[in-house]
């Protein structure tokens, strides 16, 4: 098996039978975050980016274009939970980036805490993200804005969050789970009106269904 | 100078002109941050939604400007405040909970195990008691000879050396230091659900009111649950079954436990369930803004109406 550069910036694939896998170049060598494997190279430490356990590899997987995300972008990750996603974040941007990653969970923050204090672009919020004035006295604009936080209302906090911290012609990803918005209507109409929505202020450039790794979620991606 | 606004940011005082161009910085906190606010209090502090258009453009401008170390070493700093400060009463009530939950769990499980092992040695004895705890007790306390004692018949479990016995003893001592954990760990939830819902633990008894505590997560979640949630916390899966299949809805959840809901006609628990709820909804609501003692009036009042 041969890890080679994929085209998205900074993440790394291989084949492994039918399978496709991903990694990022582990900022941390040895340390493993969340049960990863560890893949150490002439070329540095792979850590695996496992689709099952975050919904931006399986956007990936699915055959997106690009994440917006390079070395030295700045990232605000609003439901950053305990930090799956956000350590990988954290590699593709490297020490010049910087990720603000926000959660409303004092309990999933500990978790996020730990691992800030080992990675130096990591900058933990514990804030609800709809309270964009708090967040304002917290952040500053960002590249990319991604949201994970499974609410009623998450188009509503995309589109605040987007509209004040998001920099002209940056990127947008919202991944929606249908169940958190209506657990009875038929997923495919709920995405139907979250793309209304968005469509509405922003311009959807990519939209990706993201089973089989999640079951009735997808990805919206945005361009301001 | 002439700053038109101002934005107070964790990482700075940050003031800019009617263009939203960063014309000057202060520090972030303490009195030199005051002493900064005063000279320049004709700034109009940025705020949201009011100023939405122009915090935009000045989180535009400071974003190359703040140093990422500073802004970072601040934000974990509060951060790590904030997680320190956001431990409440009902956090520690959910997990000591979800501990005796687990333990019953165990428990159960492992005092099965006891009573096929000890069978073999004397299988009269496991099917006399069929509770747990009480056979738990008997292996330590009991010994065969003392429970035959006066039976008409020998036991047709095998004469056991004395090392097979002891390791069932010792097990089973195991077994009682976890039923007195389970015990005292009751007594906790209890008297600290007597300090931070009184109300709630007067209508809901303290098991039950923490139950309900550990759906909703936190007790200001279970304050703003509609009493038609709470009737049916805990019955999550059948509720999300029905809205998915069209099945019947549940009609009550944890509830179902309370003994007005027991007593009620089979027929009839739902409703009493219901009427249970809307007064522990406002049980609830009376412990988190600290009002009078109304519980037990409540339960009364819940009583009399599921009996009409
Ligand atoms: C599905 S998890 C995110 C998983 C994460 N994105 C990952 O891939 O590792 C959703 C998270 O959103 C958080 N959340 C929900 N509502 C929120 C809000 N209003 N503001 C901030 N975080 C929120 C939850 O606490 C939870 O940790």
């Amino acid at each position: 098996m041969t890890i080679t550069p994929s085209r998205i910036f900074e993440v790394h694939e291989a084949q492994d039978g039918r399978k496709r896998r991903l990694y990022t170049l582990n900022a941390v060598p040895g340390t493993a975050v969340y049960g990863e494997m560890l893949i150490p190279t002439p070329r540095g430490e792979f850590r695996e980016w496992n689709a099952g356990k975050s919904k931006l590899a399986s956007y990936i997987l699915k055959g997106a274009q690009g994440i917006g995300m390079r070395k030295g972008s700045s990232v605000l990750y609003l439901g950053c939970a305990t930090g799956t996603t956000v350590s990988h974040v954290s590699d593709i941007i490297g020490e010049e980036g910087m990720v603000f990653a926000v959660d409303i969970s004092p309990i999933v923050m500990r978790d996020m805490l730990f691992l800030a204090e080992k990675r130096g672009n990591i900058i933990p919020i514990l804030e609800n993200a709809f309270h964009v004035d708090r967040l304002a006295k917290r952040i500053s604009a960002a590249d990319v804005l991604f949201q994970d936080v499974a609410q009623r209302n998450q188009v509503e906090i995309f589109l605040r969050n987007a509209d004040l911290f998001l920099k002209d012609r940056g990127y947008g990803l919202l991944a929606v789970k249908a169940r958190s918005i209506d657990v009875a209507a038929k997923p495919r109409d709920i995405f139907k009106a979250v793309r209304k929505q968005l469509e509405a202020k922003m311009t959807i450039i990519d939209y990706r269904e993201l089973d089989p790794f999640q079951k009735d979620h997808c990805m919206f991606m945005v361009k301001k | 100078m002439g700053a038109t606004y101002l934005l107070e940011h964790i990482a700075g005082c940050f003031l800019f002109d009617e263009h939203l161009a960063l014309v000057e910085s202060g520090p972030p906190e303490g009195k030199e941050k005051e002493a900064f606010l005063k000279t320049h209090a004709s700034a109009v502090p940025l705020s949201y939604p009011a100023h939405a258009i122009q915090l935009r453009r000045a989180l535009a401008a400071i974003a190359s400007k703040i140093p990422k170390g500073g802004l970072r070493a601040a934000n974990l700093a509060r951060t790590r405040h904030d997680v320190k400060h956001a431990v409440s009463d009902d956090f520690l009530i959910v997990q000591a909970v979800k501990s005796i939950e687990d333990l019953d769990k165990v428990l159960n499980s492992l005092a099965i195990r006891l009573r096929d092992w000890y069978e073999f040695y004397l299988p009269e004895y496991s099917v006399s008691q069929p509770d747990h705890a009480e056979f738990v007790r008997g292996v330590v306390e009991t010994t065969k000879e003392q429970f035959l004692s006066g039976k008409k018949t020998d036991s047709f479990g095998a004469d056991l050396g004395k090392p097979h016995i002891a390791a069932m003893k010792q097990f089973a001592e195991r077994l009682l230091g976890l039923y007195a954990a389970k015990q005292e760990l009751e007594r906790y939830v209890d008297s600290t659900m007597k300090t931070i819902c009184p109300n709630l633990r007067a209508i809901a008894g303290s098991t039950l009111g923490a139950k309900l505590l550990e759906h909703a997560g936190t007790l200001k979640r279970l304050v703003e649950l509609p009493s038609s949630t709470v009737q049916i916390l805990g019955a999550e899966k059948a509720l999300f079954r029905h809205l998915k299949t069209g099945s019947r809805p549940p009609k009550y959840g944890v509830l179902l436990a309370h003994d007005a809901v027991q007593s009620a006609p089979k027929g009839r628990q739902g409703r009493a369930a219901r009427i249970l709820a809307d007064k522990i909804s406002i049980a609830v609501r009376i412990d988190y803004f600290k009002g009078q003692f109304k519980g037990d009036a409540l339960l009364e009042e819940a009583r009399k109406k599921i009996a009409q």
